[in-house]
């Protein structure tokens, strides 16, 4: 008689296994969110405050050349251009997810309205620049 | 006077719909709302998705209750219809679909937008039930009838999909197949020569699409392509920083609304996390995992395999899409378009995902009586 492997006849203990798998992996996420927002935060945030900043010079370069416009002028990050993955969109996207790149000061859009928030904030060190 | 087909509809319609999972998920789809609206009130106007997202979550209420009071027999005789009518168009959008964001997923009618390969996922699970359920030998599923035609069928679902080309959600029926399989009863084995067989076409795919290889390599490494490839995943770790334990309030995640693309969709964790913080996320990954621990009773109580392969194949396909969008939005995994089940943007996915707890209730609530016509 052939010997089964444990568990092979049981179909509830697989489902039990599956969901011992599925408490692991949470167990993951819950230790990575920990990592992120509390144990490294102070150090993403000086990066994000350095960012700000910079975010803040490109804008004040667009003004001291005349292009900022008004105070609805607005930058977003743009779009990397993916021709070779999407020859026949303009969109600028590659498949399941746009890719999208650091601002550059040079492209002005609606699509996001609170970095003109985000400028004030770098100009006068922002929230972000003072923690 | 009217009060007897009143009470007749409010037993027959509205409290079978009204189970346990059924409510949570009406109430986190109400919850997916707000974080909608914390990820565009900046738009404008600024009520437009949130608007629209009410409205899906309406439909998707009236097709809770409708599922919720079938039982399995009708589930059983539904599935080759609804999966036929889902699949032709998987591949009817790629004739006739509108292209977004680099892929063509979407119908588009006045403004509408049906995304035909999340309505299919519920019909996925139950063609893939159905057939492990007509192909297993007393429970048992091997090789030549058991694996190979449930493969087969996986990947006939999956090929429209990466046409489109949308390999987030390929890895989304992908996972669901083979850890449906696994679960009942399959074998580990089969799956892993399937994974080296399929080696030489991951090379082929990844030749065809260059970036998704420049997206694990700045996976590896997000700081040296910072304004590249590795921009998105270091926005999620900064946007997630500036939540903290508390966060700030809904409405002003100032960083995620200036910096994270796709807030109210693929990035929406991130997002809701940024206004939250860590407390106020964590209960979501403990309704996940507590979605999984229902679902593993659910189906311990059915008494054939269809009933039980349905039930885990909607919880597996639910938790497990959840879990890759948090990994994604935590930087855990390379970067890929994922939803959030219930909580992201999207009225497909909203009603696909409702659709999916109807049905493990319809089953749970009849699993524990035998079905006549059932090859258990």
């Amino acid at each position: 008689m052939l010997k089964r492997r444990p568990g092979h006849d049981d179909p509830t203990a697989r489902m039990r296994i599956v969901l011992l798998c599925f408490t692991a992996w949470a167990a993951i996420l819950v230790a990575r969110l920990a990592q992120v927002m509390i144990v490294e935060r102070q150090t993403l945030l000086d990066e994000m405050a350095q960012e700000s900043v910079a975010h803040g010079r490109i804008l004040e370069r667009r003004e001291a050349q005349g292009r900022l416009e008004s105070r609805s002028d607005r930058k977003a990050p743009r779009l990397l251009a993916t021709s070779a993955t999407a020859p026949d969109t303009q969109s600028g996207v590659d498949g399941d997810l746009p890719v999208w790149v650091a601002p550059t000061g040079d492209e002005k859009s609606d699509a996001f309205p609170a970095l003109a928030q985000a400028r004030t904030k770098a100009r006068g060190g922002g929230d972000f620049a003072s923690r | 006077m009217n009060l007897a087909p009143r009470s007749k509809w409010l037993n027959t319609v509205i409290r079978p719909a009204l189970t346990p999972a059924g409510v949570a998920a009406l109430c986190l789809g109400l919850w997916g709302c707000l974080a909608i609206y914390n990820a565009t009130c900046h738009l404008s106007p600024a009520y437009r998705f949130v608007t629209r997202q009410l409205v899906w979550l309406a439909v998707s209420g009236v097709a809770l209750a409708a599922v919720s009071t079938r039982d399995t027999r009708f589930l059983r005789r539904a599935t080759a219809p609804v999966a036929v009518m889902t699949y032709l168009a998987l591949w009817l959008v790629l004739l006739c679909g509108v292209r977004v964001h680099g892929m063509r997923a979407w119908f588009a009618w006045n403004g509408v937008f049906i995304q035909p390969s999340e309505l299919a996922k519920p019909a996925f699970v139950l063609s893939l039930a159905w057939l492990m359920d007509r192909n297993s030998n007393r429970g048992n599923l091997d090789w030549r009838q058991g694996y190979l035609p449930a493969l087969l069928l996986c990947l006939l679902w999956i090929l429209p999909i990466a046409l489109q080309p949308d390999f987030g959600t390929v890895l989304v029926y992908v996972f669901t197949f083979a850890v449906l399989y696994w679960a009942m009863n399959g074998r580990l084995l089969h799956l892993a020569v399937t994974a080296l067989a399929a080696l030489p076409a991951v090379g082929l795919v990844l030749a065809a699409h260059p970036y998704l290889t420049t997206r694990w390599v700045a996976f590896l490494n997000p700081r040296a392509y910072a304004d590249t490839a590795g921009w998105h995943i270091l926005q999620f770790e900064r946007t997630l920083a500036a939540g903290g334990l508390t966060g700030q309030s809904w409405g002003n995640a100032a960083w995620s609304q200036a910096y994270l693309p796709l807030g109210y969709s693929d990035s929406i964790f991130a997002n809701t996390a940024e206004a939250v913080g860590f407390l106020g996320v964590l209960p979501l990954v403990l309704i996940v995992l507590a979605w999984v621990a229902y679902g593993v009773q659910r189906g311990t109580c059915c008494q054939d395999l269809f009933a039980r392969a349905t039930v885990m194949g909607m919880v597996i396909l639910l938790a497990g899409q959840a879990f890759i969008h948090l990994s994604v939005n935590l930087a855990l995994v390379p970067t890929t378009g994922i939803t959030l089940p219930l909580v992201s943007y999207g009225g497909s996915s909203l009603l696909a995902s409702i659709t999916a707890v109807g049905i493990v209730e319809a089953i749970g609530r009849a699993g524990t009586r035998p079905v006549a016509d059932g090859h258990a």
